[in-house]
């Protein structure tokens, strides 16, 4: 039996495959002539094609994950004499099982921390057997011990470590609400247990909350001593010098010191940068902004940041404080405390842990402590002996900065002020604009998860003063920093503060030398478009984005940006009501993208989010769908090609709102998990986050889950404060959506509340006043219904003289709030009273609404009810 | 000296394989409506997840996806042994076809016949046996399959149609006879 040639085979089936039916079986003879098995084999193969399914063999779905997750529940039982009890945590490293003793000799708990995969299993327990008698020699009642390791059967290593079981050091603190004196003492604790190690050569290096536990009796202990050193990659071979080898690669960002990320050596100063960071979110509740990847080493040390950093109520709460108090605390020895335990350079910060604890020791009983904050001169040199900045800014810096955009313009106009005067200017431009854009983006909430509204506010004030007085003569450059200013203003909700910027950035550009637009032109108009319609100004949003495509279409059709710019104008025009016009826009864009799905793809993600937009006003499902799908495919690639994730969450939320407006609540909910999931992912909570928590709450609602929607909610209101400060117009949209949940859940008193808060809010800021008058219609039916009918009554005749003053009288919110207002004048007993504004009012509801619609029969039925008095 | 691709693939897939266990789970820990993920899209969740790190860098793009698919016939064959185990006889792991298929052929195939199969094919002919592994397991589209085997897209093509008609055979008749003596 001679021997077939596959590949032989395979290649005259692939060829006759190509060919006609009818010519295959002539083809495959000639072929074959000679060697009866490849001649069967062919038959056979092509025989098979045509009896196949077209779908076989198919592909793997969903059963693939049921069984990859089904194949994670045999983890191991048994490691050692140890049995584990179960999984208590993840990490990066592996998994932390609770074990017992299965030998009964005594009765023990410990935690076995078993090492993921991967990882260099033999280098790691070498290290290990060489450290063990130093680790396990650490005896002292703050550090949990390490009792033993090895290589499990499955060859991954494992570490056995005393139990402890308790709270991480935040939470206990928090939950016991240990006041800013309380906290200092608890820290002092692991301190000394860090002293302690030092003094036997042992650096811990991967300090974080979650490595200190609290235990019930009050007791600070550290987890984890040593093992990210056995982990390090690099670490030396057999030397005794157990404090200065570099290269732990094992940390954990939020906590590493710059000299962990530089590859630097590693000493007690380390963790002195660890405990820093640590004392940090103790005492303020948040961590101290990262230095940005491009900076560490020899950057500014966030000297402020604890006091400046956003203090919520509920921080303050947990320090059984309030916001003012807390600030006032923290301001002056404690602030400079943590900022020298956090200097970037190690030799600048405390020189050992002892001298921290003792500066605590000393602020604690009032005498003057050693560390001295940063001098201003100091801080000056160091930013003339650098060109850039990656970090939020603080005030003395802003000045400075201004200062120096200022002076590089200046300097070069002054050098090319011979030659081209024009080009000089644009050169200066990119120069600098680079450097700004870059502090700008840091202060806008949408842009980064370690925005801080509260600086950022400021440093957006100073910059739109400066800009306009210095850089007179330089309309190119000033436009596109006011333009970008007012981005920043739009995105933490202050349109007020937006249109002067852009109207004047708008003038600046509408012509330049050679009588056409500058180029920034069609930029700036686009984003007052936006700002009018947040200020609900439709008609003016319409023509600024007709001007802005006019001047588009000279410049360059083909640009995405036109499609952009008419999907916006489309938007517009549904505001308006004018549909048709809307559909034309839309039409317009759908020729430019090619109607296919897969010519979709070419459009950038931006450019189809608007299509899912404008394409949700019609209502058109199977084409949204389409596009979404689109999006977020269009979203991923970008993001692999080293784009950041967040655009991917994006598209997930914007599907989810889409599902939502369709009434498909579980497909949206499930979409918003997968946009939380890749938030989680990145690790930097950003505002986009809670936005994405707040749509989750609000379809929880809806789908009948009011004790989920409200956990969610106060995650949202809780996460968005932290990044937009308590008075930003998303916060409040949060608030409301919580306030309507508790509501409707009979819980008035919180609904009250927080209507309360939200209209002192938006008193406050002066913008946004068309939101009051609907609040006080809300605030008033829950007041209503919570039986404080006279309370009520006076805000409902407030909201309606708000909205008779603001809205056309057949305003359907008018309408709504008329009929709320006469229902709460009956429960009163005053029935005669009820018949004006109902008469008023179901009219405009049955318009709205249709005759037959419920609402509006029972408004019917209370205006008889009213008039039978 | 440059790694084999076999050797980059290896290297890469404990990684792989201990990321996408870790994302199996932490996907089925949220509670899940009516969407319900692919393998594809699995895969490249994976990739955005660890494409940036030093060890898929340094090997390439292409290997990691060769590695996912590796990773995803172990874990899914894995199981379905182990469950064949456990209740004698019950080793049949739901496979749907293409979706506009799954309501007609509800049977789907065995996943353990396929996999022997698969393996019987890989003595015949390893690279069309790849392609199965990087199109089936991993979810690969024709031209990550091309760019993770080192191909062309047309010999993705011939070589999926071969192994498409081999396997057929092979299940069909039942044995190895025939289409490998």
């Amino acid at each position: 039996m001679s021997a077939i040639d596959w590949t032989r085979v395979s290649g005259i089936f692939g060829d006759a495959l190509e060919l006609p039916p009818d010519q295959r079986e002539t083809f495959v003879a000639g072929c074959c002539s000679g060697r009866p098995h490849e001649l069967e084999a062919v038959r056979r193969l092509l025989a098979a094609d045509q009896a196949a399914d077209p779908g076989f063999p198919g592909s793997l779905d969903s059963a693939a994950l049921e069984a990859a997750a089904l194949v994670l529940e045999d983890a191991p039982k048994q490691i050692g004499p140890w049995r584990l009890v179960r999984e208590i945590g993840e990490g990066g490293m592996g998994q932390v099982f609770l074990a017992e003793r299965t030998d009964g000799q005594f009765d023990q708990r410990v935690a076995i921390k078993l090492l993921k995969r991967g990882m260099d299993s033999h280098a790691i327990l070498a290290r290990f057997l060489r450290e063990r008698r130093i680790l396990a020699g650490l005896d002292h009642p703050n550090i949990a011990r390490l009792m033993d390791g090895g290589i499990a059967e499955d060859g991954r290593p494992y570490f056995v470590m005393e139990h402890v079981d308790g709270q991480t050091i935040l939470r206990y603190a928090d939950n016991h609400r240990l006041s800013v004196d309380a906290r200092l003492n608890l820290f002092q604790q692991v301190c000394l247990a860090l002293e302690y190690a030092h003094r036997n050569l042992v650096v811990h290096r991967d300090l974080k909350p979650s490595n200190i536990v609290v235990t019930s009796d009050g007791r600070p202990k550290l987890l984890d001593f040593g093992i990210a050193k056995l982990l390090a990659t690099t670490a030396g071979e057999g030397g005794p010098d157990t404090l200065t080898e570099a290269g732990a690669r094992p940390m954990t960002p939020e906590y590493a010191a710059p000299e962990q990320f530089a590859g630097g050596p590693i000493s007690t100063s380390t963790d002195v940068y660890g405990l820093g960071v640590v004392l940090h979110e103790l005492l303020g509740g948040s961590r101290p902004p990262r230095l940005a990847a491009t900076s560490r080493a020899g950057d500014e040390p966030p000297s402020r940041s604890l006091v400046t950093s956003a203090i919520t109520a509920s921080i303050a709460a947990a320090r059984s404080t309030d916001v003012t108090r807390l600030r006032r605390t923290l301001a002056g020895d404690l602030e400079t405390i943590v900022a020298t335990a956090l200097r970037p350079q190690p030799e600048r910060r405390y020189p050992s842990v002892g001298a921290l604890r003792e500066d605590i020791r000393r602020h604690q009983q009032r005498l003057p402590i050693k560390a001295r904050p940063d001098t201003v001169g100091y801080r000056v040199s160091r930013f003339i002996g650098r060109n850039r900045i990656a970090v939020a800014a603080g005030t003395a810096m802003t000045l400075l900065l201004v200062a120096f955009l200022v002076t590089t313009v200046r300097q070069s106009r002054a050098l090319e002020a011979e030659r081209d005067r024009a080009r000089a200017e644009a050169e200066a431009a990119e120069q600098v604009s680079d450097f700004l854009v870059g502090i700008f983006e840091v202060a806008d909430p949408m842009k980064t998860g370690t925005g801080d509204s509260i600086r950022a506010r400021e440093l957006l004030d100073r910059g739109a003063e400066r800009m306009a007085q210095d850089l007179d003569g330089q309309p190119e450059l000033q436009a596109r920093m006011l333009t970008l200013i007012g981005e920043a203003y739009h995105n933490l909700t202050r349109g007020d503060l937006a249109e002067p910027l852009l109207v004047r950035a708008v003038e600046l550009q509408r012509a330049g030398p050679d009588g056409a637009p500058r180029p920034g032109y069609v930029a700036s108009l686009r984003q007052l478009a936006r700002v009018r319609a947040g200020q609900g100004d439709y008609p003016s949003m319409r023509e600024l984005l007709q001007q802005a495509l006019t001047a588009q279409q000279l410049i360059d059709p083909s640009d995405p940006l036109t499609g952009e710019l008419l999907l916006e104008l489309a938007g517009s025009y549904h505001m308006l009501g004018q549909r048709d016009s809307a559909e034309l826009q839309v039409a317009k864009v759908m020729t430019l993208l090619g109607d296919g799905s897969p010519a979709m793809l070419q459009g950038t993600p931006e450019l189809l989010k608007q299509l899912t937009r404008v394409l949700s006003y019609s209502q058109d499902w199977a084409r949204l769908d389409r596009v979404h799908a689109g999006v977020v495919r269009a979203a991923r690639v970008q993001a692999r090609d080293g784009g950041g994730t967040g655009t991917v969450a994006v598209a997930y939320s914007e599907w989810a709102a889409t599902k939502r407006r369709q009434g498909e609540l579980e497909a949206a909910d499930s979409l918003l998990l997968l946009a939380l999931e890749v938030y989680g992912a990145r690790g930097d909570r950003s505002a986009a986050e809670g936005r994405a928590l707040n749509q989750l709450a609000a379809v929880a609602q809806l789908r009948g889950q009011p004790d989920r929607a409200d956990s969610l909610y106060r995650t949202a209101v809780w996460m968005l404060e932290e990044r937009l400060g308590p008075d930003h117009g998303l916060v409040n949209a949060t608030l409301g959506g919580w306030a309507e949940l508790h509501r409707k859940s009979g819980r008035y008193d919180e609904a009250i509340a927080l209507y309360r808060r939200m209209l002192d809010s938006y008193r406050k800021q002066a913008s946004n006043p068309a939101h009051i008058p609907v609040l006080q219609g809300r605030l008033a039916q829950a007041l209503g219904q919570s039986g404080r009918l006279d309370e009520a009554l006076t805000v409902f005749e407030r909201s309606i003289a708000g909205h008779e003053e603001r809205y056309p009288p057949d305003y359907i919110l008018t309408a709504r709030v008329r009929r709320d207002y006469a229902a709460a004048l009956m429960d009163a007993g005053r029935h005669r009273e009820a018949v004006a504004p109902l008469e008023l009012a179901v009219p405009v509801l049955a318009k709205r609404w249709g005759e037959q619609d419920d609402r509006v029969t029972s408004a019917r039925e209370l205006l008889a009810a009213a008039r039978a008095r | 000296m440059q790694p084999s691709p076999e050797e980059s693939v290896a290297a890469l897939l404990p990684l792989v394989y201990d990321e996408l266990r870790r994302m199996a789970r932490g996907r089925l820990r949220l509670e899940r409506g009516d969407f319900t993920l692919t393998t594809t899209e699995l895969v490249h969740e994976a990739w955005l997840r660890l494409g940036d790190s030093q060890e898929v860098a340094e090997r390439g793009r292409a290997y990691f996806f060769a590695a996912a698919a590796q990773a995803m016939r172990r874990i899914v064959v894995d199981h379905a042994r182990r469950r064949r185990r456990i209740k004698r006889g019950g080793g049949r792991v739901a496979i749907t076809l293409d979706d506009e298929l799954a309501v007609t052929n509800a049977g789907g195939v065995d996943l353990l016949e396929l996999e022997e199969a698969l393996q019987q094919l890989a003595l015949v002919a390893p690279r069309p046996a790849q392609v199965v592994e990087c199109r089936f397991f991993g979810g690969l589209g024709a031209d990550d399959t091309a760019q993770a085997l080192g191909v062309t897209r047309r010999t993705v093509h011939r070589d999926w149609a071969f192994a498409r008609a081999w396997l057929h055979d092979y299940l069909m008749s039942g044995s190895a006879e025939g289409t490998s003596s």
